[in-house]
């Protein structure tokens, strides 16, 4: 069985129909994280097959996140907390936060973006980090949106 | 379009009608699709969420052990039935798979499926996938009675679970309706003309708050208490700016309230009375926290700020309605405070229990002219 995290505060609400289809397909197994904090904790217990995450995250209970967090404004869109934490993850010269520890086993390819942002917007910053797998929140997706994001990641129909 | 910071110095008169203009039919599509959602709600049958509010996972998941445990039973009947015949009536191995699939995922969904909030959706789509199956095994000489059996127990879980959703869409187009129309408000309030100051009595004011609010508060489960006050608390005031205050305030003390757990009711409680010069309006609630530096700083009255937590279980808000009510206050020569405190001491972790937050809005006091007091 496939292990999928998610890190999305929306996941448990507004999206929760989005992890059925996942489920449903029978190969993965689904974590979900609610902010920054507790997905890097959760990407230190284990090795993911797939890595989905929002771009506009809360920081969490931890104080480093919660500066950048606050540096930027308080704000989910204005922070874009996500891309901060995915230059950490993926040990970025840039990141604004460098890893003590870093999550050795992650690569560009096992994560996708999932968020409200066009694609146009986030193209430069996805494509220097390597990050191939995109997908924009709309009205209209299909409710199959996640699992076809983690079918991507995972090279599997 | 709530996420943005408003910059509102320097905008022209014309553009805050223009946005006036956009929010109304907002707001209309909003009210439109509530309508909309009543006769699609009562199509779908008996409906175990209505007049309750809005509904939570744990009431959908109660709600649904027996549909799923009779499905799971009929399903297992079904195939110990069909099992040692299916090649023969020219069943697909695609298709028998995927039958038992479907039976394992409810018989264990819960095993599976760890997240509750993830399990009602789980359950439709199963359920729908489902029927879709059935309908091919049609005339593949198979027992009618069980098939339609079958699709009758699924389609129930289906229609449950529909009733679910439709219940959270209904509680947020409640929430996000309100939004709206104090956001409305408050970005057209300058182009209208000004309305003058003039006496009103606090009990009046906070009567029509709560009834504006009750559609709301009943949807969120939680009650309103107004603590009777004196007759006479009057203030002079911009009647519309100070209900507008008055809404944001009792709205937000409703939309950040914890849920109490099986069936008792949150509350909220309004209080008034005279101290000295001012009318004293306390809202006092029971639910998400406020830390202590976003009072301090002044944070929480920030245009667009939206506290650490109050994003807690998925809670929309555009940061502009304490800020609103901060502004219109001071400009009323009065005061707003709030405190927000852990709901018991001693907690080694206080930011993962209940506050207890009390907004306290002061307003110079007018003495009543009609002698009524």
């Amino acid at each position: 069985m496939a292990n999928v995290l998610w890190i999305e505060d929306g996941a448990q609400f507004e999206l929760a129909h989005l992890a059925g289809p996942v489920y449903i397909d029978g190969r993965f197994n689904v974590h979900v994280a609610a902010n920054v904090t507790d997905g890097l904790q959760l990407l230190y217990r284990r090795e993911y097959d797939a890595i989905i995450l929002d771009i506009r995250l809360p920081p969490g209970e931890d104080k480093v996140w919660d500066v950048l967090y606050k540096q930027a404004g308080r704000h989910k869109s204005t922070a874009a907390l996500g891309l901060k934490f995915l230059k950490s993850i993926l040990g970025t010269s840039n990141a604004e936060y460098q890893l003590q520890q870093p999550v050795k086993w992650l690569t560009p390819k096992l994560i996708g973006v999932f968020t409200v942002e066009r694609s146009l917007d986030l193209r430069a910053a996805l494509e220097e980090l390597g990050i191939t797998v995109f997908r924009q929140k709309t009205a209209d997706m299909p409710e199959t949106v996640l699992l076809e994001m983690v079918q991507q990641i995972c090279g599997v129909e | 379009m709530f996420d943005e910071q408003v910059q509102i110095e320097n905008v022209a008169t014309n553009n805050l009608v223009d946005i006036g203009v956009v929010l109304h039919e907002h707001a209309t599509t909003l009210v439109a699709l509530l309508q909309a959602l009543k006769p699609i709600a009562e199509s779908l049958g008996p409906n175990p969420f209505a007049n309750s509010g809005e509904p939570s996972s744990e009431d959908v998941e109660r709600v649904l052990i027996e549909p799923v445990s009779r499905l799971v039973q009929a399903l297992d009947s079904f195939i110990k039935l069909i099992g040692p015949t299916w090649r023969d009536k020219g069943i697909e191995q695609k298709t028998w798979d995927s039958l038992v699939e479907r039976y394992s995922q409810l018989l264990y969904h819960r095993q599976r499926v760890k997240l509750v909030a993830f399990r009602p959706p789980f359950l439709r789509q199963t359920a729908r996938r489902l029927i879709v199956l059935l309908e091919t095994l049609s005339g593949h000489d198979l027992p009618d009675e069980e098939i339609i059996q079958l699709t009758r127990y699924a389609e129930k879980i289906e229609r449950i679970v529909c009733l679910y959703d439709l219940g959270l869409v209904k509680s947020r187009i409640i929430s996000m309706d309100l939004q709206v129309q104090t956001l409305r408000d408050y970005l057209t309030a300058s182009a209208r003309p000004k309305e003058p100051r003039r006496e009103v009595r606090i009990r009046a004011l906070l009567s029509e708050v709560m009834r504006n609010l009750e559609p709301y508060s009943t949807e969120k489960r939680v009650n309103l208490r107004l603590v009777p006050g004196p007759v006479n608390a009057v203030v002079v005031v911009v009647e519309s700016d100070i209900r507008r205050a008055l809404m944001n305030i009792v709205h937000n003390a409703i939309k950040y309230s914890f849920q109490m757990r099986g069936n008792n009711i949150a509350w909220i409680e309004i209080r008034h009375f005279i101290d000295g010069s001012y009318g004293v309006v306390e809202i006092e609630s029971w639910g998400v926290p406020i830390r202590p530096d976003e009072i301090e700083t002044g944070l929480i009255f920030q245009m667009g700020y939206r506290g650490t937590m109050s994003g807690d279980r998925g809670r929309l808000g555009t940061g502009i309605g304490l800020h609103d009510a901060k502004q219109t206050v001071t400009a009323h020569d009065g005061e707003l405070i709030v405190e927000s405190k852990p709901s018991r001491e001693s907690d080694s972790d206080p930011y993962n229990r209940p506050f207890i937050t009390t907004v306290t809005m002061k307003l110079p006091f007018s003495q009543d002219v009609t002698g009524d007091g």
